[in-house]
């Protein structure tokens, strides 16, 4: 929420401070000093980010790079040794990683077009007139954004595990027999316990950027006779289509690093995800389980690449359409 | 302003100088050397405050860490990697050849341990010495036996099964006068269980005599295993899930589910989570194939990590909780778990059966005792284990209650293990 309003208040204000940009330049004598200024409070923000971000992924770069090698049984100790691409090729012939990033896309597929259908219809019922206890909607379906994901996915284990769950109980007295934790339809489990939880978050966001349009095109289309539906796909969606777009690339991003959920389901005991259900998991089991760096480092480079090409794929069909 | 500052600062200085000037003074004298010990598991805490109380020269500094496969490892790991390694850690059989060959752990064949060889069971022993040395001084063991209901066993006229043959005619019968009740809950996702059960049968999953590794989960002894209980399983026989899950345990309270697989340091779980049980247990020695033989279901380790500050005072640490009575007396009243010191196991009845209530009229002591020597010695564990485990309990979970679910899941599992271990980096044959 905050990260859009000042988002759009920066763009704003750049538009406004550039021609001042400008005249301070050709004045001449305020220059160095700005300049002085500019690195002393932009500077901070660059160290950190090169430690906390750059280094790391430097590191893990040069990390995926090498590998270990054993002489015989191996009670010597492992030796270091440049693997090239080795891990790469590893990685990219690993049916673990292979079905995990597929695993992640198609989730991402389900997901991210439910999730923003979704906050963008709850959020256009919020700023339709329709809607009389707006504040108390608003309150309820951000609710479980503060709940943490862990818990979250604690709560929707126990309402998925049969036996212990009320829902399957009560399905089963009607002559339903679902199961959510094996199968096909773990995915939508998942997708489920996701949904739950970012819902109240994107919706915020959109709403947020439905108030900022101007009241006088919505009087205006009102005027034409447009009723609210025609209002909220005609007018008030085109309006804020860059907030619909910033919650659709947080929400790539964020299924592709799929994790938590479906670790808290493994961990039950009771469901067909596997310890390397999702590549971040496989990463975590490589680093953690295996000790084996290397092939974790390997893993979360190609995850980032991924990202990084989703993330370029929708921006720029995202700008097309703007430029539109 | 300024001299103030300088002032205060130079006194600052001053003052920490004396302090560590002080320090060294008394470090001069006669100050106990502190060690590091990292471990989770229960008792630990209760070992170190008897050692510290009855030991002058040393003093343990004991840091809970999350279990082994929950964390523990990966910290340990990193810990020496990077040269911030504590003094000794626990680590269990299974993770033992991993730490060796990623050089988390250091021989202690120098610290004269070799003398103590002859008071644990030779598969013991043969656990913890790696490729001509030793790794580490076997704290305790986990020889599997049979909790079962006495009381309901004595009710539906029962008698603890002594082969596995009998232990099927015993849940046939059961299944039928009473179909609500089942033998056991066979665990859907317990890897150290299955490989216990295997070890049993004469199984060497992992054998490393011909110089490389060799991983074998489908020969004829874990072949058997999985066949039979595939068969109890498909005739709905026993009931399958998580143990010590809401089911199981409710399962347990209810009288629904009559026998555990289990080891001593089962008592002390039954304790806490089905604490309404007390005296209706009884143990017996784990049903047999042929030969009556055990299968090991646990146990740990006092291992020295490679940069560890006090190498002498650390094993002479480790020395005591191997092998003092005094360290099994601290550790009775929360943790049942068996000593692999042979001779401590009378040590051990006494002062469970007196700290631990729980544990009365279950005979565990005498039967745990006897099953610890008839534990196949041959079994080796493979170099990453808590990856194995965990990979093995995620095909069992999908596999377990399928028709020949078990021996797919072995099939699977082995065929992964080798893939895995040779995109490690180790040399694997077959």
């Amino acid at each position: 929420m905050a990260s859009l309003t000042s988002a759009t208040r920066l763009r704003g204000r750049t538009r406004a401070a550039r021609p001042a940009a400008r005249a301070g330049a050709t004045g001449g004598t305020v220059r160095p000093q700005r300049r002085a200024g500019v690195l002393l409070l932009l500077g901070p923000f660059f160290v950190l980010f090169a430690l906390t971000y750059l280094a790391p992924m430097a590191y893990a770069l040069w990390l995926s790079f090498f590998r270990e090698k054993f002489e015989g049984v191996g009670w010597e100790g492992p030796q270091r040794v440049f693997a090239g691409f080795h891990n790469y090729t590893r990685a990219l012939t690993d049916t673990d990683f292979l079905q995990g990033t597929g695993r992640v896309l198609l989730y991402g597929l389900v997901y991210v077009p439910v999730l923003i259908a979704l906050a963008a219809t709850f959020a256009l019922l919020l700023d339709s007139a329709l809607t009389a206890a707006r504040r108390f909607f608003q309150t309820v379906l951000f609710l479980p954004h503060i709940v943490p994901g862990l818990i979250a996915a604690i709560v929707w284990v126990y309402l998925y595990t049969p036996g212990l769950s009320p829902v399957i109980d009560a399905l089963d007295s009607a002559g339903v027999h679902v199961d959510f934790l094996n199968g096909g339809g773990v995915l939508f489990s998942l997708v489920n316990i996701a949904v739950w939880q970012a819902l109240g978050f994107n919706m915020v966001l959109i709403y947020v950027a439905l108030q900022a349009i101007p009241r006088n095109t919505v009087e205006a289309a009102r005027i034409d006779g447009a009723g609210e539906i025609r209002t909220a796909f005609s007018v008030k969606l085109p309006q804020v289509f860059p907030a619909v777009m910033v919650a659709t690339l947080f929400t790539i991003i964020g299924s592709l690093q799929l994790f938590t959920e479906p670790q808290i389901v493994q961990s039950s005991g009771n469901s067909s995800v596997t310890g390397s259900w999702t590549p971040n998991m496989l990463a975590y089991s490589a680093a953690f389980e295996s000790n084996d760096y290397h092939y974790a480092a390997t893993i979360s480079v190609l995850i980032a690449l991924l990202a990084g090409v989703l993330s370029f794929v929708v921006t720029t069909l995202a700008n097309r359409r703007n430029a539109r | 302003m300024f001299t103030r500052t300088v002032a205060a600062l130079v006194g600052l200085a001053a003052s920490l100088l004396l302090a560590s000037c002080g320090l060294s003074d008394d470090a001069n004298g006669n100050q106990p050397t502190t060690i590091t010990y990292w471990s989770w598991v229960s008792g630990s805490r209760e070992m170190v405050d008897r050692f510290n109380a009855t030991h002058d020269d040393i003093r343990v500094n004991f840091e809970l860490i999350p279990s082994g496969t929950s964390g523990g490892y990966s910290k340990m790991f990193n810990a020496v990697r990077a040269g911030r390694a504590p003094d000794i850690v626990t680590v269990e059989y299974p993770e033992l050849p991993g730490f060796v060959t990623q050089n988390v752990v250091q021989p202690i064949t120098r610290y004269g341990v070799e003398e103590l060889a002859g008071r644990y069971p030779e598969w013991t022993w043969r656990q913890v010495a790696l490729g001509g040395e030793v790794y580490a001084l076997p704290k305790d063991i986990a020889p599997q036996v049979l909790f079962y209901r006495a009381d309901l066993f004595e009710e539906y006229g029962l008698e603890p099964p002594a082969t596995w043959e009998e232990y099927r005619a015993e849940a046939e019968r059961l299944h039928e006068e009473h179909p609500d009740v089942s033998m056991t809950t066979f665990p859907t996702a317990d890897a150290g269980l299955l490989a216990g059960l295997a070890w049993q049968a004469g199984a060497d999953w992992f054998d490393t005599s011909s110089g490389q590794w060799r991983v074998d989960t489908t020969d004829e002894a874990t072949r058997r295993v999985a066949d039979y209980w595939d068969s109890l399983l498909a005739d709905g026989l026993v009931t399958a899930g998580p143990t010590f899950a809401e089911q199981h345990i409710t399962d347990l309270e209810a009288g629904r589910s009559l026998t555990l697989i289990a080891a001593p340091w089962t008592a002390a779980n039954l304790s806490r989570f089905v604490p309404d049980l007390a005296g209706t247990w009884g143990v017996a020695p784990l049903p047999a194939w042929d030969l009556a033989a055990s299968g090991n279901y646990g146990g740990s380790t006092m291992a020295l990590p490679v940069g560890s500050p006090h190498p002498e005072e650390a094993m002479e640490f480790a020395r005591w909780v191997s092998t003092s009575p005094d360290a099994i007396a601290a550790a009775a009243p929360v943790s049942t778990a068996f000593p692999a010191n042979a001779d401590l196991a009378d040590d051990w009845r006494t002062a469970v059966e007196e700290a631990n209530p729980y544990t009365h009229g279950m005979n565990l002591a005498a039967v745990a005792a006897a099953a610890a020597p008839t534990i196949p010695p041959s079994w080796e564990w493979g170099p990453d284990m808590t990856d194995g485990f965990s990979r093995l309990n995620d095909e069992t979970t999908l596999d377990i209650g399928l028709p020949g679910g078990l021996a797919t899941a072995f099939r699977d599992w082995q065929d992964a293990t080798v893939d895995q271990l040779r995109r490690r980096g180790y040399d694997v044959t077959g």
